[in-house]
């Protein structure tokens, strides 16, 4: 084994490690607070921290793939029949704020705010198109869906805009706080974690 | 004893099998539908809602409410019976100390969610003139279902992530070749990481409640007196502050020990598979 091999090696365990990491914290946001809204019976909740955190740290794909796994995995603990629209929207949101926040070092901070926001507004009209249209049309065939529809979806927008803004306002503050986490200097094995803001 | 069945896969599988209701609904949805019907026929001088608020949205009904389908008492029954299972099953493989972390933690989430919905859908159902018994019935049906739900899958969840071991993925890995090495590194770096969350998770709650005792701890109360605005102003704000702080710790104590957890996972594999060589430096 030479030594590129040997990088790209550990490359691949850290870049694992912290995608399960985030996937798992996601999970975690998205189950310890969850205020349930009676009209779609979806919930808010606090997972598109870790979301956002994820598009911002680690770039596009890695966004994409902890806002499709994580928050999918909590759905699973009690909202079933949300398990599609999470896994779409929640997906996208990370993957958009990936490709506009992304994870260099040179970006700006006004990009990154963009695309948080971007993000997180993704979410919403994510959700609302899936709670107004797909869901009532997919419901007619499989009632299993049947639990949204327009109006519904309308009453849901409100609180979807409140996780948004705390999603991608913590969610910045916590990619401000790890940003000093070089992913490639570790990789390369040396650096160790900024555990202090 | 699920976590000494060997092969790991066949582990794996016994825990998929247990858990298939969880994530199918397969076949206790039937069952509580069922027994249901049975209770439909049988009266015993109670009314309680055979039917739910999906069932009334299909007839198009005036006080339709998007209750999901197979919530009612048969099916908050047939989920208590197997979430009582799954918590015996988890007593007898871990310990009832082992359990209680787990099941304390299962509480906690299900408080937080069926307290919050049952205020909120009170409030709803107050605000729009929904407040009749029918649907505060359909509601209170709702709600105790999903907590039956999430009492069997959250305590079965973080007792599946502590069935599979590491070091034991790795020594396995070297019967399968160097085929499965990239698969069996990934595999054992996502185990490592999740029992790490889990503890990590686990220790935070009672850290929580040690940092944040002014509404929970009736001696530090005293300040939080005053007039309902100022009262709520200072509940936002603490929520907003326990919140804040717990999820920076949260983040922090998660990574801190990922750079070791991946060097060890590296050197060890490395010595595992080459069986010679300076596994620190790298190079052979």
């Amino acid at each position: 084994m030479d030594l590129i091999e040997a990088n790209r090696s550990r490359r691949s365990i850290v870049w694992t490690a912290l995608i399960t990491a985030l996937t798992a914290l996601a999970a975690v946001g998205t189950m310890v607070i969850r205020i349930p809204i009676p009209a779609t019976t979806g919930y808010f909740n606090i997972g598109d921290v870790f979301v956002v955190l994820a598009g911002l740290w680690l770039g596009p794909m890695a966004g994409m793939v902890v806002g499709a796994i994580g928050p999918t995995v909590a759905d699973a603990v009690g909202y079933p029949q949300f398990i599609l629209a999470t896994l779409v929207t929640k997906g996208l949101e990370g993957l958009v704020v990936g490709l506009i926040g992304g994870s260099g070092k040179r970006i700006h901070i006004r990009r990154r705010v963009a695309g948080a926001t971007l993000g997180v507004l993704v979410m919403v009209a994510g959700y609302f198109c899936f709670e107004a249209f797909i869901y009532p049309a997919i419901g007619r065939i499989v009632p299993f869906f049947a639990v949204t529809d327009l109006g519904a979806a309308i009453v849901e927008i409100g609180p979807n805009l409140i996780q948004a803004f705390i999603g991608a306002s913590v969610g910045l503050g916590l990619w401000k706080a790890v940003s000093g986490y070089d992913v490639r200097g570790d990789v390369e094995g040396t650096s160790d974690v900024r555990s202090d803001p | 004893m699920i976590r000494r069945i060997q092969p790991p896969w066949l582990r794996l599988l016994v825990l998929a099998l247990v858990g298939l209701p969880m994530i199918s609904g397969w076949p206790l949805r039937d069952a509580g539908s069922r027994l249901n019907e049975l209770t439909r026929r049988i009266s015993v001088g109670v009314r309680v809602p055979t039917s739910t608020g999906a069932e009334d949205a299909r007839t198009n009904a005036p006080n339709a409410l998007y209750c999901h389908q197979g919530h009612t008492p048969a099916h908050a029954l047939v989920w208590l019976i197997y979430a009582s299972g799954v918590s015996i099953l988890i007593v007898i493989n871990v310990g009832p100390r082992e359990w209680f972390v787990f099941f304390s933690i299962a509480s906690l989430l299900t408080t937080v969610t069926c307290l919050t919905g049952a205020v909120v859908s009170s409030a709803r159902n107050v605000i729009f003139g929904n407040a009749d018994s029918q649907a505060q019935a359909l509601w209170s049906v709702h709600y105790l279902v999903k907590a039956c739900i999430m009492l069997s899958v959250v305590p079965f969840g973080m007792f599946a992530v502590g069935c599979f071991s590491p070091s034991n993925m790795l020594q396995a890995a070297i019967q399968h070749g160097r085929a499965f090495q990239s698969l069996t590194i990934r595999l054992t770096t996502i185990v490592r990481v999740l029992q790490h969350v889990l503890y990590v998770v686990v220790a935070l709650f009672g850290a929580w409640r040690e940092e944040n005792p002014d509404l929970i701890v009736p001696r530090h109360r005293v300040d939080m007196r005053g007039n309902v605005a100022a009262g709520i102003a200072k509940w936002a704000a603490w929520g907003e502050e326990s919140l804040r702080t717990w999820c920076f710790a949260l983040l922090m104590h998660t990574l801190e020990p990922i750079p070791l957890f991946c060097r060890e996972i590296e050197q060890a594999s490395r010595i595992l598979y080459l069986g010679r060589g300076d596994a620190r430096s790298g190079i052979e």
